[in-house]
């Protein structure tokens, strides 16, 4: 009974840190046209999110968390659009280099782990009740 | 009248020990699905051996005498052998050898097996109802 609890523990832990990965991925599809202002600036940088197993010493259990977000060091791209405020004498704007290709990817992984882990919440849940009903 | 000196009812308590260490186990395999260098863990399987001469070790935990103190837990103490898995199906550039896959399948066998261990232990309870003239 107190594994199972456990294990509740254990996967909300894991939909947190999904969750934590779905809303970086979202400022990177959202800041995907976020162009430099003026000339010499950089335009935004994507994010990353890397996760890291922690053990809780209290109770032994590993539980996952988010170790930082840091910042794709990758070049950005370049657009031929002279008529930009941002543009440099070439007529060229730096481009964040955020590919929403991968972008949506990365999305689906998280949404495909999040539902992983909802689902071992809800097995679960059903053996918390079962072992419940055994008082019935 | 103690239950679990009934060898059924005492097997099922093993058995069911067993089931709810392995979903916090799969649950915290399915939780660092995405950690880098993680490797999934497993019990090793519950053997007849263990259900007939399985003897509870005390539980030896550290005195806490100051809040400050953490309590943990013996992991040698708990009954069931822990096992890594060394040879996994498939690993992952980062090191994490998770397969959601493999692992759900495995909650869902031991949400099926608890099912059918805690229906046994209803039956048996019923067994012993008829034979001291409860009715079923």
């Amino acid at each position: 009974m107190d594994d199972l609890l456990k294990t509740l523990r254990i996967s909300s832990s894991g939909m947190k840190a999904q969750g934590t990965r779905l809303r970086v991925i979202s400022e990177n599809i959202a800041n995907a046209s976020s162009l430099p202002k003026g000339p010499g600036e950089l335009p935004y940088r994507r994010k990353i999110v890397t996760f890291r197993n922690q053990l809780d010493r209290a109770t032994g259990i590993d539980t996952v968390r988010v170790d930082r977000v840091t910042r794709d060091r990758s070049d950005f791209g370049r657009r031929y659009d002279p008529s930009h405020p941002a543009a440099d004498a070439n007529g060229y704007v730096l481009t964040p280099n955020v590919n929403s290709l991968i972008e949506m990817m990365d999305m689906r992984e998280a949404q495909r782990s999040y539902e992983a882990n909802l689902n071992v919440l809800k097995t679960s849940k059903g053996m918390l009740q079962e072992t419940i009903g055994l008082l019935r | 009248m103690d239950f679990n000196k009934f060898t059924l009812f005492g097997a099922i308590k093993g058995r069911m020990d067993w089931l709810a260490r392995r979903q916090e186990l799969l649950s915290q395999n399915i939780a660092n699905a995405d950690t880098p260098g993680y490797k999934p863990h497993d019990l090793k399987p519950f053997s007849f051996k263990d259900m007939v001469q399985r003897q509870q070790l005390p539980p030896l935990n550290m005195e806490v005498t100051n809040n400050q103190h953490l309590g943990g837990e013996r992991k040698a103490v708990s009954p069931f052998r822990e096992v890594v898995d060394t040879k996994p199906y498939e690993t992952a550039p980062d090191g994490n050898a998770v397969v959601l896959e493999e692992q759900m399948a495995k909650v869902n066998e031991t949400a099926i097996q608890h099912r059918l261990t805690t229906e046994l232990y209803r039956k048996n309870l019923g067994l012993i109802r008829i034979a001291i003239g409860k009715g079923r």
